[in-house]
């Protein structure tokens, strides 16, 4: 199917966005609403979560808010079913509540510290998958895994393997099941982001980590094509839009970095 | 793309036109440059009337002198390699042509850090099988003994059962890597092949 000039990319569809109530799953439910999807936002976090859905639902045909934690499977399940009993079905799911979690010597990451990246990164996106993928059959679909530079073109960020492990083990949980839906119609594709304005940091621990760092600093305008600036959680909304519309009919299992040249210069 | 103008190498047929034309809808005024006569000045003309404005632009690609001065001030430059050479590596026989497009990968993601100071991104797409004519520009000598034995399952694009892409699924992507939408997307690779690289490397 090939989309119609001048139609909204998204009319008439119904996406889920994880960690949607911040950073890039802010932007993507925005963009998402602003091309015509009814979007439901689900996050751990109620503080900001009712503000993005008031933002995302002022531009579009419809939010909701959906409070629950990723790493459990029933809240999941209640949320997904929340959200098709509103709108009656689900055609995107944006899996992309994720942490950084602890940034430590391997050695002085406890195996808690461990489970909660894994848990929350990795678990947490098979669990969304999984929850999603009743609905997501019924007509065919799309899902958008959030990955990062980091374990998959860059690793030098010592003290970050934890989360760098997370991140490659999406991405290729995201290949396999491109083969494994493509059958079902339901395309799945990968995005890696750089270095982008979130509040990640607000996730992030570091703990002692100077030490182990080959570069501390970064060299002066790492991400080259913007002289340093990250990129604005909007430019990863962009992509993920154009992943989950029928611009991209015929992509799946694939992986877009969005990263302004930033892991070519250094990795 | 208003107010923007591109040039379309190889514009004159399958992902070339189809890019061109899609070019044109969004509002680009378009050059579509090929070596062939026969078919650009149809596929000229068809660009000139779906947008601002589309020109035929006669010349072997092999050849400086014949190709239009260039100087792009910021913009986009999508460069087409292929799943050969970059994830597939089983069509024995097309190994120059694989080499190729390894080579022009390479050179895409070297210039796209080259020319990141002057707001120029460089991308390529690796399409899979497309409905093109490119297999008028092939020729397949004696090669069906040297292929490795391999019983390939019936489908092998598995995401449209086995069907290719069309020109046009193809300049969708190619549209997406041009303006905005992918204002942060530079030395990037995007393959458009329906998961078929992931079946069949």
């Amino acid at each position: 199917m090939q989309p119609e000039e001048g139609l909204p990319l998204l009319e008439g569809k119904v996406a889920l966005v994880t960690g949607g109530a911040s950073g890039i799953g802010r932007g993507a439910a925005l963009k998402f609403a602003q091309e015509g999807a009814r979007v439901g936002l689900l996050d751990f976090n109620p503080d900001r979560l009712d503000e993005a859905v008031a933002e995302v639902e002022a531009a579009g045909p419809g939010a909701m808010a959906l409070q629950a934690d990723v790493r459990d499977p029933a809240a999941l399940n209640a949320a997904v079913g929340q959200l098709t009993e509103r709108y009656g079905r689900l055609d995107i799911l944006f899996a992309n509540a994720g942490i950084n979690g602890v940034w430590a010597a391997v050695d002085d990451i406890t195996p808690d510290e461990y489970d909660q990246t894994m848990d929350i990164n990795l678990k947490g996106t098979f669990l969304s998958i999984n929850a999603a993928l009743p609905h997501l059959r019924q007509q065919g679909g799309a899902i958008v895994i959030t990955s990062s530079v980091n374990g998959t073109r860059m690793f030098s960020n010592c003290g970050a393997s934890v989360y760098a492990a997370s991140k490659a083990a999406q991405l290729a949980l995201g290949k396999m099941l491109a083969i494994e839906l493509a059958r079902a119609r339901i395309r799945v594709n990968v995005i890696c982001p750089g270095s982008v304005t979130t509040n990640i940091s607000e996730n992030t621990l570091h703990r002692g980590r100077q030490g182990l760092r080959y570069l501390l600093q970064a060299p002066a305008g790492n991400v080259p094509l913007t002289d340093g600036a990250p990129a604005t959680p909007e430019q990863v909304a962009r992509v993920v839009l154009f992943l989950v519309s029928d611009l991209a009919a015929h992509v799946t299992g694939e992986v877009i970095y969005i990263d302004g040249a930033q892991s070519l210069l250094f990795g | 793309m208003d107010g923007k103008v591109a040039l379309v190498t190889g514009g004159a047929s399958g992902i070339g036109r189809g890019a061109a034309l899609k070019f044109a809808q969004e509002g680009a005024r378009v050059g579509l440059l090929d070596f062939n006569p026969d078919r650009l000045e149809a596929a000229a003309a068809e660009v000139d009337a779906a947008g601002p404005g589309a020109m035929a632009l006669q010349a072997d690609v092999r050849d400086p002198a014949a190709l239009p001065h260039l100087r792009i001030r910021g913009g986009s430059i999508v460069i087409t390699t292929s799943v050969n050479g970059s994830r597939m590596y089983s069509n024995v026989g097309a190994s120059v042509y694989a080499a190729s497009r390894a080579a022009r990968l390479a050179l895409g993601k070297m210039l796209a850090l080259e020319l990141a100071r002057d707001r120029i991104r460089v991308n390529v797409i690796c399409p899979g099988s497309v409905a093109t004519n490119i297999w008028d520009n092939t020729w397949v000598l004696d090669r069906e003994g040297r292929r490795v034995a391999s019983e390939f399952p019936v489908v092998v694009v598995p995401l449209s059962g086995d069907k290719p892409a069309t020109a046009e699924q193809i300049a969708n992507v190619v549209l997406f890597l041009v303006p905005d939408m992918a204002s942060h997307v530079t030395g990037e690779v995007v393959v458009i092949d329906g998961a078929q690289s992931l079946l069949k490397g």
